[in-house]
């Protein structure tokens, strides 16, 4: 099946080649930790020998580097170059920063807009409170959708159809899982509709809370999620509703308002 | 250059081409590039148009290009943030300290290594190892390498960055590890407010032969804003690293290495 791909004249070999080649990419998450062939193989169900033809090539492009005196690879300097490109070129950052850089220091959170791609989250806007210090989060960041607020507040705003192909695409990835995330899930979705928010509290790293409502933004009504967070220490549910909540919601409008007019697709 | 040449082995391994040319297509864009068509695409990556159009359409199909009809332009969409950004994005303090770190491993003989925390382990992020490399079998047997996790209460590395957190994310985090550690808290409790003493009087902690009875370990918390707190340390033979060569001198190496790392950061 691969050999045949990669060696298709057609194009649609092609594609299936370039579409592979970017999915070990992202199978790093975009963090720095080393990932093997083996590990790759797991995460992109990509046939083994299909997997180490790409790592060479990305290897020797500066998309990926060797892990010196070990059979693992990093993310290399390329995606750096490229995602700066997007990110100079991108009004989205200069719109929002006046809404989520104060709301984030009024808050003493970090506040951030995300957009699903596939199974994951991305922040395409981040934003911290200079007290917030241990959080690694970052501008481009990727989450799991199925296991955070704004991954929830995506969902919510599929339709039954596309909700349930993803839960679907979430049991085959995450087996034994995948019943109490979706279950979850539900319950975040229940929230939205009832209350407008969902919370996720140590739902994926312990210790920490997301909170996140729903925002359509630019001419698009592109929808993304728009979201609050911190560690968790010294505040609860209460106080995430009663402090966190009202101004996420309020901001969320405001934001809406200021984009009305722009060209905002991601 | 036709698609049946898709894979051809150069000595240096594989080479997936159509990768490597859809990858070459992405980086054609800059922000004085925002918008591109086919053909200035095809002439700036030297890919021949109709191989250059069937690659933009599959970039576009991936959902990593946007199409504009009215132009007949593309550009890049946020989902190139997905192939890797943010791990480089947040390491090029990485780039500038890894050229002092080797510096200073080759002085002092020692291992320099950069930590960061995850959770309730600091990860090791760049290691270098003096170029003459007497300390390799040592290394191996110690096991430290790019990806090494080592127990924030039972290592320097751990101590060093503690220490440094902010007085409400350290006793958040005690609490953590005095869960973990159970029975063995009040021990892991006093060297943990020895090290932190001593971060306060001298900048650095040390730790002679507790992990190991031949290794020595220096470790200095570094702190940026924006980045999150991250440890650096010289891990080396006890038999050099006395504790008045230890004050004496990687002390204040460490402790210049930091100021470097923060004033060029800034």
């Amino acid at each position: 099946m691969s050999r045949l791909a990669d060696n298709d004249a057609i194009g649609v070999g092609s594609m299936l080649t370039v579409s592979r080649g970017l999915s070990v990419l992202q199978a790093f998450q975009s963090r720095m930790d080393p990932l093997g062939n083996s590990e790759i193989v797991r995460r992109t169900g990509i046939p083994k020998a299909a997997v180490s033809r790409i790592t060479s090539t990305l290897i020797q492009l500066g998309y990926l580097k060797r892990v010196p005196g070990s059979r693992l690879f990093q993310l290399g300097i390329m995606p750096l170059a490229v995602g700066q490109a997007y990110l100079d070129a991108a009004k989205i950052i200069k719109a929002v920063e006046p809404f989520m850089q104060p709301l984030a220091d009024e808050l003493s959170t970090t506040t951030a807009l995300a957009l699903p791609y596939d199974l994951d989250m991305l922040y395409v806007a981040y934003f911290k409170s200079p007290k917030i210090s241990t959080l690694t989060m970052g501008l481009g960041s990727v989450l799991p959708m199925a296991q955070t607020s704004v991954g929830y507040t995506h969902l919510w705003s599929l339709t039954p159809q596309a909700r349930e192909a993803m839960f679907e695409r979430i049991r085959a990835r995450d087996g034994i899982k995948a019943k109490s995330r979706i279950k979850r899930i539900k319950q975040a979705i229940t929230s939205i509709d009832e209350n407008g928010y969902c919370m996720a509290i140590s739902d994926w790293q312990p210790d920490v809370y997301g909170t996140s409502v729903p925002v359509r933004l630019g001419v698009s009504r592109t929808m993304m999620s728009f979201s609050c967070g911190a560690v968790l220490h010294g505040v609860n549910e209460d106080f995430i509703r009663k402090k966190i909540i009202p101004r996420l919601k309020s901001v969320a409008i405001d934001m809406q308002k200021a984009t009305a007019a722009l060209d905002f697709e991601p | 250059m036709q698609d049946s040449a898709a894979i051809h082995d150069g000595g240096s391994g594989a080479y997936v081409n159509p990768l490597g040319r859809a990858l070459s297509v992405l980086s054609v864009f800059g922000p004085h590039e925002r918008w591109l068509g086919a053909s200035e695409i095809a002439l700036k990556t030297s890919v021949p148009l109709s191989t250059a159009s069937r690659l933009i359409k599959s970039l576009q199909a991936l959902g990593y290009l946007h199409y504009q009809p009215q132009t007949k332009k593309y550009r890049l969409t946020a989902k190139v943030l997905m192939l890797g950004y943010a791990a480089i994005a947040h390491s090029d303090l990485q780039t500038l300290a890894l050229p002092k770190m080797q510096e200073l491993a080759d002085d002092m003989r020692t291992h320099v290594v950069l930590g960061s925390r995850d959770r309730l382990d600091v990860v090791l992020l760049e290691c270098c190892v003096f170029q003459e490399g007497a300390l390799e079998r040592e290394s191996a047997t110690l096991g430290i390498s790019v990806g090494t996790r080592l127990a924030i209460a039972d290592s320097p590395l751990g101590w060093a960055l503690l220490a440094a957190l902010p007085e409400l994310e350290r006793r958040y985090l005690s609490l953590k590890i005095e869960h973990r550690f159970n029975h063995d808290w009040p021990r892991v409790r006093t060297r943990l407010t020895r090290a932190q003493i001593q971060v306060q009087e001298k900048g650095f902690c040390a730790s002679l032969g507790e992990v190991d009875p031949d290794l020595a370990i220096v470790a200095i918390p570094l702190t940026i804003a924006g980045y999150a707190p991250m440890v650096i340390a010289c891990i080396g033979q006890s038999s050099r690293m006395t504790s008045s060569r230890i004050d004496r001198e990687f002390g204040p190496r460490l402790r210049h290495m930091v100021r470097y790392l923060q004033r060029e950061s800034a």
